[in-house]
């Protein structure tokens, strides 16, 4: 309600002139005011969860060295562990493509070892969606329990703003600092953080630098390769099926669908009839849906979609034609787990909880009692299909919630709405 | 489109050839969808691009209004997210609520409207500054309110509205027409549209000859806003799930829908009949876009170029008739 009280303030101004001005300066208050309720009109680009990692993430991108790596011997890291495991967990077999070397190191923190307790900060994209608001509530609550203390600054999904928050945090006698990096202008400040010797840990995306300790994120060629595997099983390795992407040109997306084309390649006789971006939201993933039906009706054998969000509209769309729904691929979103559950959907689900907020925190907490830390930590995800959709899905719980969410206490998923 | 929409036409240049190229472009639209994307004529996705068409068209019906009388709204689109996540949260999806929730979802828009016309007729804030800041304003309110989780749920009545078909016609079809219909009648037939074609062509001429230009402007902008929720609710309910970025690109739209039927940003020449074919016009070259299975880029450059076109042809229009009045 304060920004009624500024435009009350203009009454005071009576010439035009003056007026023009209480214009522009009640504008430029309204518009700061609302920054500071972390509003967030840019996040029309990152309608998503995974757009949280939109920043920069790219696991096809080779993880640099890390300058404080020591020790240049390749540990038996998350990563290989993944590529090896995930495939199995839903009876599939990697069809030949081999992980990224992404030159993952232990890392030495010897030099950071520190007595605690210890102050942390924490640049992070700010609540602009769901995943992000649990994503930054995890941390959060993960520091009480450890008895850190955080500071927090929320990005508004914005890199320009992300950049000085981190020159903020630095100001504060932080230990430590835990990026969600917006965009590639964050390096700067990242490495100055590094030059006063604070341990960085980029957090769901990447950064070219070789400045941080650790990255925490998952490896989304694998996701995407998952996928593609998945339903080139589901066809019997011959068919037509359409490919759903997020949005264009964000890494999160691109590297998801490369890893799926790698795969796909290997597989002749599957044709991909279509490929379009849906921006993560379910409305668009509709309406392209609605259209891919009109033109090629009933050709289409499977969808593979990088994300829950437009399966909610591609399932919608198929009810609504009354045509049978193909198998497709998704996240662990709730709302696209019930309607799956409602309607019989086939389909496999690849996590990406934003609770592994809380394991940047951990390597950070690391890092700062001198333990030795990967310099890449690949965030384990459930791998799972319809079949056990009943161990995931709440049908009590908002279309929000990322699953699981087990490590979410009660009290903050009902202050969220989510439960 | 349909009968008992007929176009406002700008009555000093009734026969000038830029009214005619919405008609032009929507016929060159066909003509290539023909041999890129045959398609399109399936009905099954007549009924989609007519859907697309009426939720847009409603939107640029509002934004027309507001053009009319030398305005501009940016706030639609944050209006119509704001909306939907108002009925979600306050229905908590359940069906008896709906009435009150969508009461609700309309208040929001009387205030929003309201705060614009006060700064834009009240305080004298350009258009343009005023209804960015309250789109700004409508984001950071919900971002704060939702903490980012928009929560609730639709209620299974206004799914069904949104999206239910009669005939093979998707129900908001139908609903757009009529609410066209009806603004269109107002316009033509109501001393209200003759007062807001008079108010946006010439306000001080307008003010002179007992025109109540400060009410008739302000509500425009009220309208608008009344208009952008109403669509909101029918997207919502097409959508079918609180999505948190319903709106987002609406605002653009409904401005391109309007210039490209030959509304002019002058004010006081155009029509809502016009912004329903520029609807049609935008919602037809994106659907046939993505039915020829093109790039990304190759939708953002299509719908770039339509725009361009339909200014450069309407800025060479309202350099002439303008002064001779």
């Amino acid at each position: 309600m304060q920004y009624f009280i500024v435009i009350e303030r203009m009454q005071m101004f009576n010439t035009r002139r003056r007026r023009s001005i209480a214009g522009v300066v009640s504008v430029l208050a309204i518009s700061s005011l609302i920054g500071a309720c972390s509003s967030d009109s840019s996040s029309s680009d990152a309608p998503t969860a995974a757009a949280v990692s939109a920043a920069a993430e790219s696991s096809a991108a080779p993880v640099e060295e890390s300058a404080a790596a020591v020790s240049g011997e390749v540990s038996a890291d998350a990563l290989s562990t993944a590529w090896a495991d995930d495939w199995g967990k839903v009876g599939l077999t990697n069809p030949g493509l081999t992980p990224t070397d992404a030159g993952i190191v232990q890392v030495d923190t010897a030099q950071y070892a520190k007595e605690g307790p210890y102050t942390i900060g924490f640049a992070s994209q700010g609540p602009t969606n769901s995943w992000a608001a649990i994503y930054d509530e995890t941390l959060k609550a993960h520091a009480t329990e450890l008895g850190v203390a955080i500071e927090y600054a929320g990005a508004d999904g914005k890199e320009d703003k992300q950049v000085n928050d981190i020159n903020d945090l630095l100001a504060k006698d932080i230990d430590a600092l835990i990026v969600t990096p917006m965009g590639p202008a964050v390096k700067g400040p990242i490495e100055r953080a590094a030059a006063q010797g604070i341990p960085v840990i980029l957090c769901t995306g990447i950064v070219d630098t070789t400045s941080n300790v650790s990255r925490v994120d998952r490896d989304n060629r694998l996701n995407g390769a998952l996928f593609a595997e998945w339903i080139a099983q589901q066809v019997g390795g011959k068919g037509k099926i359409v490919m759903l992407s997020g949005i264009a040109g964000v890494p999160t997306t691109e590297t998801r669908k490369a890893g799926a084309e790698e795969v796909f390649a290997l597989y002749p006789d599957i044709e991909i009839l279509d490929k379009q971006y849906t921006n993560w939201s379910p409305t668009e993933g509709k309406t392209v849906m609605e259209q891919l039906l009109a033109k090629y009706g009933d050709e289409i054998d499977a969808v593979w979609s990088d994300s829950g969000l437009q399966d909610i509209g591609v399932i919608q769309a198929y009810k609504e034609a009354g045509k049978a729904i193909p198998p497709m691929t998704a996240e662990p979103l709730n709302g696209f787990l019930k309607l799956a559950k409602e309607n019989g959907v086939k389909f496999l689900a690849v996590g990406y909880p934003p609770s592994h907020s809380s394991e940047c925190l951990d390597t950070a907490v690391s890092a700062l009692e001198g333990k030795p830390v990967s310099s890449f930590v690949n965030v384990g995800v459930p791998v799972f299909t319809d079949a056990e959709n009943d161990q995931f899905v709440k049908m009590e719980c908002s279309d929000d919630l990322w699953l699981p969410a087990d490590l979410l206490s009660k009290d903050l998923l009902a202050s969220l709405k989510l439960c | 489109m349909s009968a008992g929409i007929r176009e406002q036409t700008d009555t000093r240049s009734p026969r000038d050839w830029a009214s005619l190229t919405p008609v032009l472009g929507l016929v060159a639209i066909l003509i290539i969808a023909l041999f890129l994307a045959p398609s399109f004529f399936q009905p099954a996705n007549l009924g989609n691009l007519s859907r697309q068409a009426a939720i847009l068209a409603i939107v640029a019906a509002g934004q027309t209004l507001v053009l009319l009388v030398r305005g501009i709204d940016l706030s639609v689109g944050a209006v119509m997210t704001l909306s939907m996540v108002i009925v979600a949260r306050v229905s908590e999806g359940n069906d008896d609520q709906l009435v009150g929730a969508i009461g609700a979802a309309l208040l929001l828009g009387l205030i929003v409207g309201v705060l614009n016309a006060v700064l834009v007729v009240g305080r004298r804030v350009p258009p343009f500054v005023a209804t960015l800041a309250t789109a700004v304003l409508i984001v950071g309110f919900q971002t704060a309110w939702t903490q980012g989780v928009p929560g609730g749920g639709i209620p299974s009545a206004l799914a069904e509205l949104g999206s239910s078909r009669v005939l093979g016609i998707p129900a908001p079809t139908y609903i757009a027409l009529i609410v066209i219909g009806i603004v269109a009648i107002i316009l033509k037939f109501t001393i209200l549209g003759r007062w807001l074609y008079s108010a946006g062509g010439n306000p001080e001429a307008a003010r002179m000859s007992g025109v109540p230009v400060a009410w008739v402007t302000a509500g425009a902008y009220i309208a608008c806003s009344l208009l952008a929720v109403f669509a909101g609710l029918l997207l919502g309910g097409y959508a079918g799930y609180v999505d948190a970025y319903l709106g987002v690109g609406y605002d653009l739209d409904s401005i391109a829908a309007a210039v490209i039927g030959g509304t002019s940003f002058a004010g006081g020449a155009g029509g809502v009949g016009r912004s329903l074919l520029g609807a049609v016009v935008i919602a037809s070259a994106l659907n046939m876009i993505v039915l020829t299975g093109a790039d990304e880029w190759l939708q953002l450059v299509v719908k770039g170029a339509i725009i361009l076109v339909a200014v450069a042809v309407q800025t060479t229009r309202w350099s002439r008739p303008r002064r001779g009045g």
